[in-house]
């Protein structure tokens, strides 16, 4: 189906050959418009200094020296992938330098927040947690992404994430024009999957357990679980979409949820009127409900760190990393709106994201639990298409490039990702690649197509536009690993690229592309 | 034409045998033997969905539930299998068919968690694959090509688990193409010198980072990549190589092709193959739906134990026939079979199982459990002893926790 797809898109891009140049010179210098709300980041600094502050307590009463700040250039690789899900280009780069020092790093995190494609991208890693993500059938995929984009929409919106969860959990309607209530289709309408879901991806608590028997170290009994359940014992799919009846519907394989009494294990007092639906909503996302918040500043957390404050990401019943950051965060959430993009900035803005990792300098294999040391971990598949793509060009490719080009990225990432073996529904584990990607780097035809020399391909750009050797090799490290090469790489890959020109040179630029898209670093945020 | 007299005589040679272990001669022979495991590999013929029982190894015929399927005797005296599958049925001498596994797990998804890594699906822990198993704890013996390969399967679920990542299995599709990415497009000499460019930098990176353990994973993946693009083992999936024959008798299909390049895979020492044949999950049509996947079932299959006993790879390879669960004996209003997992049907062979016996006896309407129930774990317990494996064999997981490999006991009788 994709594939079919990618080839559609090559023969329309042939036939367009004449018009594409005229597109690309029409584009002009590249602007960055700011979408939505603007990022407040007035006092978010506070509490990042304050989260330092628990971590900095946390270290000496440890004993720990963490790690020194990292270049920018490395924590702006680490913002990127983690906004957008792609590495940042060379015209990222350079804008970071030309900013005046000690605002560069917020300035592009401002900048990357601003964007369609970090909402975009968010909202697909928050959907991974939130809907399976099986392709069961077309039709359920395509009701997935409506629901992505009805996220992204209110993420760049600046929506409070509260009324966003009560839209998943309690809207009704078609799921067209009402595509948040995908969460409840995409389960089947079934109560036994829409609690689990429920507690795991909005409270950071597992139910699962409880579910086929008493767990005997947590608080939550099997009675709590067909209570909660019962919440969506009531929901319907008809011809109107999603709604709620007064009779229960039969579920699945537990007939004791069907005469439950809907109950909560803690704090029942916030319920409110309306359907059951209504009022499991409100329960969850009330500010008393001490675990809503700081469920998302964990997940939010891990997907910028790659690693939560607690782990597994949803069992917060488990000991934090170090006490009381998820409370400062939590905190800090509630205050200001329940704003994803505030959350964001905060973390950011802590020395935790800024420190080196072990792929900078030698750390001890305790440290990035505690994040003493920025934890390295491997690329999800969606980052590496992303950055593969990133690579190919030396702009930042955006949501506001012509949509032939958003056409090709997109087919492109999604073959690429199906050969890849991307497993969106299993967002949670970190994974180690597979021998199969690894096989996709090294022989893969897409790999092939966006590093071989081309119009606008960013080796043939820097074989014809570097002024030397040394700029050539330095503007490519920059361009795929985004660092500068050490002295033993500089001196062997000057000695390769010297005394090329014309196709030889592109050859051997597209060479050197292709081995940094190798490299260890290429394929890990670190 | 020579060899193929040769495989002719073999095949006579091997479907005597096969005789003679009807009448017991050879079992008795091979229980005093074989006390020590012999499986070197594992063949899974994988039925998603969860095939019938009833219109596969435990038909009911006359009773209401079998509805319009009709049985036909097998090799073994007494027993039937449903009319779909009479080459199977002249090869139940050397089948070891259970009719009483029983699991707890009635989605699809869970059971095929279940029954793909013996363990139920829980939130706190990914648990390997049985193929994973099989490839972490056999000896390499000199394989280069991956040792656990899926062909057909796309199911997400397979994986390395706790045993790690590099234990994931490497999916292929219908063999009759070539694998995906193993060909450099690019020549030799540049390929070499784009690894050696590789090896700079990550030599600098060592250089600046001294140990870091998942960069040497990385390396090692890089390894097994470049040894399975330069293998000469690679031909093992071109079964293009084999006699237009015997790919008849395979079946020209996918899973007839996957059965081939599973067995030619099983040769060069890859220690699990899965071949996948999807469909059956008959909750309407039910019995036209099992007319036709049971018979490119009885095809394959068949062709698969005959070929392996001939190459003299029937004891060194054990093949396990499953699917998630089975279907119930009620017939739907849609002519149809739904989700059943109290007492369905799965077929062991090869690998040291002593063959022609039945294990467990279901009640045809299925108001009763089946005598002798089974579950998973004793299935694995099994699989694993016969492949020289301890099931008690404990792992640590992530979380500090140690797990057995399989939480059971050996299936009594099945091991010869």
């Amino acid at each position: 189906m994709k594939r079919p797809m990618g080839n559609a898109v090559w023969t329309l891009m042939l036939c367009l050959g004449i018009a594409l140049p005229v597109a690309f010179t029409g584009r002009g210098p590249p602007r960055r418009a700011i979408a939505g709300r603007a990022v407040d980041s007035h006092d978010s600094i506070d509490t990042a200094r304050a989260i330092d502050q628990r971590f900095e307590t946390a270290y000496q009463s440890r004993g720990i020296v963490p790690l020194p700040t990292a270049e920018e250039r490395v924590v702006l690789r680490r913002l990127a992938l983690a906004l957008e899900g792609r590495i940042p280009s060379l015209e990222e780069l350079r804008a970071l330098e030309s900013w005046p020092a000690g605002e560069r790093l917020d300035r592009a995190a401002d900048s990357l927040l601003s964007e369609r494609r970090f909402a975009d991208y968010f909202a697909e890693r928050l959907a991974r947690a939130f809907v399976p993500s099986l392709p069961t059938e077309n039709f359920i995929i395509y009701r997935r992404n409506r629901l992505v984009v009805w996220l992204a929409d209110r993420i760049l919106a600046g929506e409070s994430y509260g009324s966003i969860v009560r839209a998943l959990v309690a809207d009704h309607g078609l799921w067209t024009d009402h595509p948040a209530t995908n969460f409840i289709t995409s389960h089947d309408s079934d109560a036994t999957k829409l609690a689990t879901r429920t507690t795991r991806a909005f409270l950071g608590l597992r139910l699962d357990c409880a579910q086929c028997h008493d767990h005997p170290f947590r608080s939550w009994k099997q009675e709590d679980f067909r209570g909660f359940a019962a919440f969506f014992g009531q929901v319907q799919v008809g011809l109107f979409g999603v709604a709620d009846r007064s009779a229960v519907t039969e579920p699945r394989m537990e007939d004791a949820i069907r005469s439950a009494v809907p109950c909560v294990p803690f704090a029942p007092e916030v319920f409110e009127a309306g359907t059951r639906r209504d009022q499991l909503a409100a329960w969850i996302t009330s500010p008393d409900n001490p675990y809503f918040a700081k469920a998302i500043a964990n997940r939010v957390w891990r997907l910028l760190f790659g690693r939560g404050l607690v782990e597994p990401i949803d069992d917060l019943e488990n000991p934090e990393a170090v006490p009381g950051v998820l409370d400062l965060l939590a905190e800090d959430f509630k205050s200001h709106g329940e704003d994803l993009r505030r959350l964001v900035k905060v973390m950011a803005r802590t020395a935790a994201f800024r420190r080196q990792s072990e792929f900078q300098a030698a750390a001890t294999p305790d440290m990035p639990a505690v994040f003493a040391a920025f934890p390295s971990t491997r690329l999800l598949a969606p980052q590496v298409a992303g950055s593969l793509m990133q690579v190919s060009s030396l702009r930042t490719a955006s949501a506001r490039d012509h949509w032939l080009f958003r056409l090709i990225d997109f087919a492109n990432q999604n073959d690429f990702m199906d050969d890849f073996g991307d497993r969106p529904d299993e967002e949670l584990d970190e994974r180690a690649g597979s021998l199969r990607q690894r096989l996709v780097l090294l022989n893969g035809r897409i790999v092939e197509e966006r590093l071989k020399p081309g119009l606008f391909n960013a080796t043939s750009r820097l074989a014809a536009l570097a002024p030397t050797d040394i700029a050539c090799v330095r503007l490519a490290f920059w361009v795929c690993l985004t660092r500068d090469p050490s002295p033993d790489e500089n001196e062997y890959f000057s000695d390769r690229l010297s005394g090329t020109s014309g196709k030889t040179r592109e050859r051997e630029v597209e060479d050197l592309f292709w081995e940094l898209v190798n490299s260890t670093e290429f394929s890990w945020n670190h | 034409m020579e060899s193929l007299t040769r495989a002719r005589r073999e095949r006579r040679r091997w479907l005597a045998r096969a005789a003679l272990g009807a009448m017991g001669l050879l079992n008795a022979r091979a229980a005093s033997e074989t006390s020590r495991p012999t499986a070197r590999s594992l063949i899974l013929i994988w039925l998603d969905g969860g095939p019938s029982q009833l219109e596969t190894f435990d038909p009911h015929p006359g009773a209401r539930a079998a509805g319009p399927t009709r049985a036909i005797p097998t090799r073994i005296p007494g027993v039937s299998f449903s009319e779909h599958l009479p080459r199977l049925a002249e090869l139940a001498d050397r089948l070891a068919i259970v009719r009483s596994m029983v699991t707890k797990e009635g989605d699809h998804e869970r059971g095929r968690y279940l029954l793909k890594t013996g363990y139920r699906p829980s939130p706190a822990l990914v648990h390997p694959a049985l193929g994973s198993i099989c490839a972490a704890e056999l000896p390499a013996d000199g394989t280069e090509i991956p040792r656990y390969l899926q062909i057909l399967t796309n199911d997400r679920l397979t994986r390395g688990g706790y045993l790690g990542d590099r234990w994931d299995p490497v999916a292929i599709g219908d063999p009759k193409q070539p694998p995906e990415n193993v060909t450099p497009r690019v020549s030799h000499d540049r390929r070499q010198r784009r690894l050696h460019g590789v090896g700079v930098i990550e030599g600098a990176l060592a250089r600046r980072a001294g140990h870091i353990a998942p960069a040497i994973l990385h390396d090692e993946q890089a390894r097994q990549a470049n040894q399975l693009i330069d293998s000469a083992q690679l031909r093992a999936l071109d079964i293009r190589q084999e006699p237009a024959a015997l790919r008849d008798r395979y079946g020209e299909t996918p899973f007839g092709r996957g059965l081939l390049a599973a067995r030619r895979l099983v040769e060069h020492g890859v220690r699990c193959v899965e071949v996948q044949l999807a469909g059956w999950d008959s909750h309407a049509n039910n019995f036209s739906i099992h007319q036709r996947l049971a018979g490119e079932l009885d095809v394959g299959m068949s062709a698969l134990l005959t070929d392996l006993g001939q190459r003299g790879l029937w004891d060194e390879t054990i093949v396990l026939c499953t699917g998630e669960f089975g279907r119930s004996p009620t017939i739907n209003g849609l002519d149809g079979r739904d989700h059943w997992t109290n007492g369905f049907s799965l077929v062991l062979a090869g690998g040291g199982i002593r063959g022609g016996q039945v294990l467990g006896e279901t009640d045809p309407e299925g108001t009763k459990p089946p005598t002798t129930p089974i579950g998973i774990e004793r299935l694995y317990a099994t699989i694993l002893t016969s492949l020289g494996i301890s099931p008690q064999k404990q792992h640590i997981t992530s979380g500090g926790r140690p797990i057995k490999l399989a939480d059971g006991a050996p299936i009594d009788g099945l091991l010869g």
